[in-house]
């Protein structure tokens, strides 16, 4: 909180200080929401660190100052990620995106396959669902942060959160199965 | 809340953090037996954190963007107050205004508004020069006659007065033609380029920023267009990223640190062991308070041993 105050009051050392402490967490986020081997990742880290210095003033300290930035990261990172996904569509290149995505760093062992589909639909609800819903998503099966602390994070009543989050995975479960991809996985649960 | 309550995804977040009793370890093997949510979510996360750990590298990528992101809130903070939204408005309107009074007047004295003139006027030696040539049967030219403030007497009218105005077709190419061949100006090439690279076609943004190298040598996006060009040759390119790094840490300015450890990383993979201490020695001496510094003072410490 010090530092935080010291950073809003024009304190570079202290500005410095804070954004070595907070930014592997945003680069941690950045990576989770648009992948980790995406050519932008430097960029929209760089653009979430700016969101998060500049919405410091907002910080009142009821959550930790990196929750705190996790969240601005969160939310910078997802608008990136459908504005790029918004330019790819203009240049018709939305199959393109969505098999980089599929494809990871590397050709996949089919073990790895059901995975890596779960992840592109975890990302794609999070880009499709409304904004609570798709925070509260996005920060407990992206981010992998329990319903409490989702609920700190958000500032939001623990039920509300759940509430959120009940909807978000029924959403994530009848994609999955809808999806040829996973019937496999689908077809053993039954 | 007591633990027994928890959600099974909440069971499964706390056993990728090793807090789960053995108790909870088997109700949370029992959920991911019989829940298609809990069996998606014990492979999403893995799948996650191997995207997001630390790689090599990254403590020079965290520098980096920390860099960036001192350098753009830096200049936020150097930009200009902008005005209250209301007097900004007034202001607005005041400007709009005077533009359309110095228009009117504008074209007023151009000829452009009709005026009232009941009774023919008497030739002027304007007019003269005009029908003289008519009835010389040659062809005129684009001419307009500035009218006088006053009527001047006819001896002392010089065809001085007698200004050619210059149609829009004659003068300048249309819009379509200058869109057509026109690439822009720097600003709006940077731009172009810096799109496409986030787009991830970065061959196309990196034509991008040559041309505009080419064209706008002199321009103040030469030096970001030059340490962007840098950091894509430098994989595949390495000497012509360096060539690009040297001519904008030879610039001075803002960037002369990111060029100095653009110098400094591929002069090391180049085996040029002297040129990278070179580099990485001026970094030092130059930025001390740079993010860079900690890390190549590590570097060079390592190197000197």
């Amino acid at each position: 909180m010090p530092l935080a105050r010291g950073a809003v009051d024009g304190d570079v050392a202290a500005l410095r200080t804070l954004l070595t402490t907070v930014t592997p967490n945003i680069l941690r986020v950045v990576r989770r929401v648009i992948g980790g081997s995406h050519p932008d990742v430097e960029d929209v880290a760089q653009e979430c660190a700016v969101e998060f210095v500049n919405a410091l003033k907002r910080f009142r300290g009821e959550s930790s100052i990196r929750h705190f930035a996790a969240r601005v990261a969160l939310r910078t990172a997802m608008n990136a990620r459908r504005r790029q996904r918004a330019a790819k569509r203009n240049h018709g290149l939305a199959t393109e995106l969505e098999a980089d995505e599929a494809a990871g760093e590397g050709a996949a062992p089919d073990a790895l396959v059901a995975s890596r589909v779960g992840v592109q639909l975890a990302r794609e609800l999070c880009d499709a669902l409304p904004a609570p819903q798709a925070e509260a998503l996005a920060l407990h099966c992206v981010l992998g942060y329990t319903m409490s602390e989702v609920a700190s994070i958000c500032g939001a009543p623990l039920e509300t959160v759940r509430s959120r989050l009940r909807s978000a995975k029924a959403a994530l479960v009848a994609h999955a199965q809808a999806d040829p991809r996973l019937r496999d996985l689908v077809e053993e649960m039954a | 809340m007591s633990i027994s309550h928890l959600d099974p995804t909440d069971l499964l977040i706390r056993c990728r953090r090793e807090q789960l009793t053995l108790d909870e370890q088997r109700r949370l093997s029992e959920s991911i037996e019989v829940s298609l949510e809990v069996r998606l979510m014990s492979q999403i996360l893995p799948e996650l954190e191997r995207e997001s750990r630390v790689r090599p590298g990254d403590d020079v990528l965290l520098a980096r963007i920390n860099a960036g992101a001192l350098a753009v809130i830096r200049a936020q903070s150097a930009a200009p107050v902008r005005l209250p939204i209301k007097r900004r408005t007034v202001m607005l309107l005041v400007a709009a205004a005077v533009l359309l009074i110095a228009g009117l007047a504008g074209a007023w004295l151009g000829g452009a508004l009709p005026r009232k003139t009941p009774a023919p006027p008497a030739p002027t030696a304007q007019s003269k020069v005009v029908d003289n040539a008519k009835q010389a049967g040659k062809k005129q030219p684009s001419l307009s006659v500035a009218p006088p403030q006053s009527e001047p007497p006819a001896d002392v009218v010089s065809l001085d007065s007698i200004v050619p105005i210059p149609t829009p077709a004659a003068s300048a190419p249309r819009a379509s033609e200058t869109r057509a061949v026109s690439p822009g100006t720097a600003s709006e090439l940077f731009a172009r380029a810096n799109s496409l690279r986030r787009q991830g076609r970065v061959g196309e943004a990196a034509v991008l920023y040559e041309l505009l190298l080419d064209l706008y040598p002199n321009s103040r996006e030469v030096g970001p267009t030059r340490l962007a060009l840098g950091k894509y040759l430098q994989p595949k390119q390495p000497e012509r990223a360096l060539a690009q790094y040297r001519a904008l840490a030879s610039g001075g300015g803002a960037l002369r640190a990111e060029a100095l450890w653009g110098i400094s990383e591929i002069a090391t993979n180049l085996g040029d062991r002297s040129a990278a201490q070179q580099a990485l020695g001026d970094l030092l001496r130059e930025f001390p308070d740079s993010p860079y510094a900690e890390v190549a003072r590590a570097r060079a410490l390592h190197d000197s041993h």
